[in-house]
């Protein structure tokens, strides 16, 4: 079973510390949000995991082997890596975008095959995004391409998937049908590594919370043993209301930590 | 349902590579006419059927060295000179994602004339005329090294934009210079014309020098394909798809220095083709980077073909040079795309 590793990661901007000795480790087959305040080296961290950042000290490692080891197309099929706010330099028409996901699996100027297209055709539908066939990307509103990108990622059809804040430009419904379809490729084998800001959202569908705090992971474990209130004091400094409803727990960020008490 | 709908996918991409192929083969077309007429444009009329069956019996009659020695290096050296600008143009469009990229951009064109300005200056080219080619493409390369070493690590595509505004006011203040300086009047009116940019009086020699390695650099420009297409998404998609940026940018950066390097130091500087050719094609291959190369190959070929036959058709006496031509036309292009661009933005 293949996994993907951070081992002591510290990444610096210049003199400050972005990630600080981070170590995590990404089984197949959870969905895993990844939280934390603005700052706290999410996007550094889902980067360094996808390859894309180079780091000070420590090391990310595919199935025990070092991410630099592998050719870098073959990572290409195995790691996805999701953008945060979706950027696309010219009016390409929808297909188009996510046929690109299929570009780790060609060579140089190869045309797609047959089984590209189905790939295509069964990723657009998951993403709901089969009726925009035609449209240009400059024509679409942001949720929409946000889906687009997404579809663009499974079409890769890779083993991890690392999305940042994919869910951040979307309405609710969208919301719970992106976070339903990221928890469906994690169970059905994939692993999700998802980068959020709604603790509704991690608590309802994550396998497992992340939550980073100025560079150091502040708690790793199930959303449950992650979201307490001495936690999310700490990390975040608010005072959170919880509930439950149909036996599952929800929270609501309530009011800034300890101003009832002044 | 699976069925019908990949199939929907299917055939609307044959559909648009059919029209594509139908675009290839008009552009090929009306290419294989202009070049022909551009063989029969000129002071000297020559008439089709004994010109051609003179030129293959190596005959030594007058239409025959015009048509040999004038001529037809001339329309092979626009041929070759256009496509790599278009080429060029494309490519570098991808690279920086930025519709206002050109040859001149990355500072290719500007290092490039000042090697040819050298050439002359040094008085070297009036010795053994193949200096002033040596010189542009030695030129084109010292910009392409110091570009690499300056951008080449880190790809920052930023980077790269800056070093070449860096190199091209480096190589125009030395070319200034290089005017300024000039200890007779007839080198500094040569150097001016030079930089004007012209297809006139080229001989076979040109073709022989400049022919091969804009051939090489073009050919190397239209494997980038797949990667320019990745580009589109951002870097960071790009490299997360399997492209390895930094080769795709050396790639670029040598395909562009070999053939524009060659193409300045045979014809100086010719301005513009680069950026209007591409913007033209663009809608009609679906805004694809990639099979956008091609195309703005053919459709610079195509365009300064056409150009120098009109300059040489509205000159009467002093002959218009290309590059004024090019740039009469491609600088109020520029500026309407610098308006287009902005209100976009905004």
């Amino acid at each position: 079973m293949s996994r993907l590793d951070a081992l002591g990661l510290s990444v610096k901007f210049g003199n400050s510390l972005i990630l600080d000795d981070v170590s995590l480790s990404i089984p197949r087959g959870k969905l895993i949000g990844l939280l934390g305040p603005n700052g706290a080296g999410k996007t550094t961290l889902i980067r360094a995991l996808a390859g894309l950042q180079k780091v000070e000290q420590g090391q990310v490692k595919l199935d025990g082997e070092k991410l630099s080891a592998f050719d870098q197309q073959d990572l290409g099929r195995r790691i996805a890596y999701l953008a945060q706010g979706a950027e696309c330099s010219w009016p390409l028409k929808v297909e188009r975008i996510v046929m690109l996901g299929r570009t780790p699996y060609l060579y140089q100027n190869e045309r797609l095959r047959e089984d590209d297209y189905s790939v295509t055709e069964r990723v657009m539908r998951e993403a709901d995004v089969s009726h925009l066939v035609g449209r240009t990307v400059n024509t679409l509103s942001g949720g929409e391409l946000t889906r687009v990108m997404l579809a663009r990622a499974l079409a890769s059809e890779p083993e991890f998937l690392l999305a940042d804040e994919p869910v951040a430009s979307l309405d609710p419904l969208h919301q719970l049908e992106v976070m339903g379809l990221l928890a469906n490729v994690a169970h059905g084998g994939g692993a999700v590594v998802v980068v959020l800001h709604d603790l509704n959202l991690a608590m309802r569908f994550c396998d497992r919370v992340v939550l980073l705090s100025e560079g150091r992971v502040a708690a790793d474990g199930e959303p449950g043993e992650v979201f307490t209130a001495e936690i999310l004091e700490q990390v975040y400094g608010i005072d959170v209301k919880f509930g439950e409803c149909e036996g599952k727990p929800w929270l609501l960020p309530w009011q800034r930590a300890g101003q009832n008490s002044e | 349902m699976l069925a019908t709908g990949n199939q929907r996918l299917i055939e609307r991409d044959r559909e648009s590579d059919k029209c594509e192929r139908k675009l290839l083969i008009l552009l090929s077309v009306a290419l294989f006419l202009l070049f022909f007429s551009s063989l029969f444009v000129g002071p000297v009329s020559i008439d089709l059927f004994s010109s051609e069956w003179s030129f293959l019996s190596e005959s030594t009659s007058v239409t025959a060295v015009i048509f040999q020695e004038i001529r037809l290096p001339r329309a092979i050296l626009a041929l070759f000179i256009g496509a790599t600008l278009g080429v060029s143009g494309a490519a570098l469009q991808g690279l920086l994602r930025n519709p206002l990229a050109e040859p001149g951009v990355i500072g290719v064109s500007g290092s490039a004339s000042l090697g040819a300005v050298i050439a002359f200056y040094s008085g070297a080219a009036a010795i053994f005329p193949l200096a002033l080619p040596i010189g542009g493409i030695s030129g084109a390369m010292l910009a392409v090294i110091f570009l690499y070493l300056l951008a080449g690590r880190e790809s920052s595509i930023l980077t790269l934009i800056l070093a070449g505004i860096a190199v091209t006011s480096l190589s125009g203040a030395l070319t200034a210079l290089a005017l300024n300086l000039s200890p007779n009047p007839y080198a500094a009116t040569e150097i001016f014309f030079w930089l004007m940019g012209s297809l006139a009086d080229r001989s076979f020699e040109h073709v022989y020098i400049a022919v091969p390695l804009m051939v090489f650099g073009i050919a190397s420009l239209l494997g980038c394909q797949r990667g320019l297409d990745a580009l589109a998404l951002g870097e960071d998609t790009a490299r997360s798809l399997g492209i390895n940026l930094n080769h795709l940018t050396l790639r670029i950066i040598v395909g562009v220095a070999l053939s524009v390097g060659a193409a300045v130091s045979v014809a100086g500087g010719i301005g513009f083709v680069g950026l209007v050719v591409p913007h033209l094609l663009r809608p009609f291959v679906g805004y694809q980077p990639g099979k956008l190369l091609l195309v703005s190959a053919l459709g610079g070929a195509l365009l300064l073909l056409l150009a120098d036959i009109v300059v040489r058709l509205i000159s009467t006496g002093q002959e218009l040079k290309l590059g004024v031509l090019t740039s009469l036309i491609g600088a109020p292009f520029f500026l309407y795309l610098v308006l287009k661009t902005r209100r976009q933005l905004l």
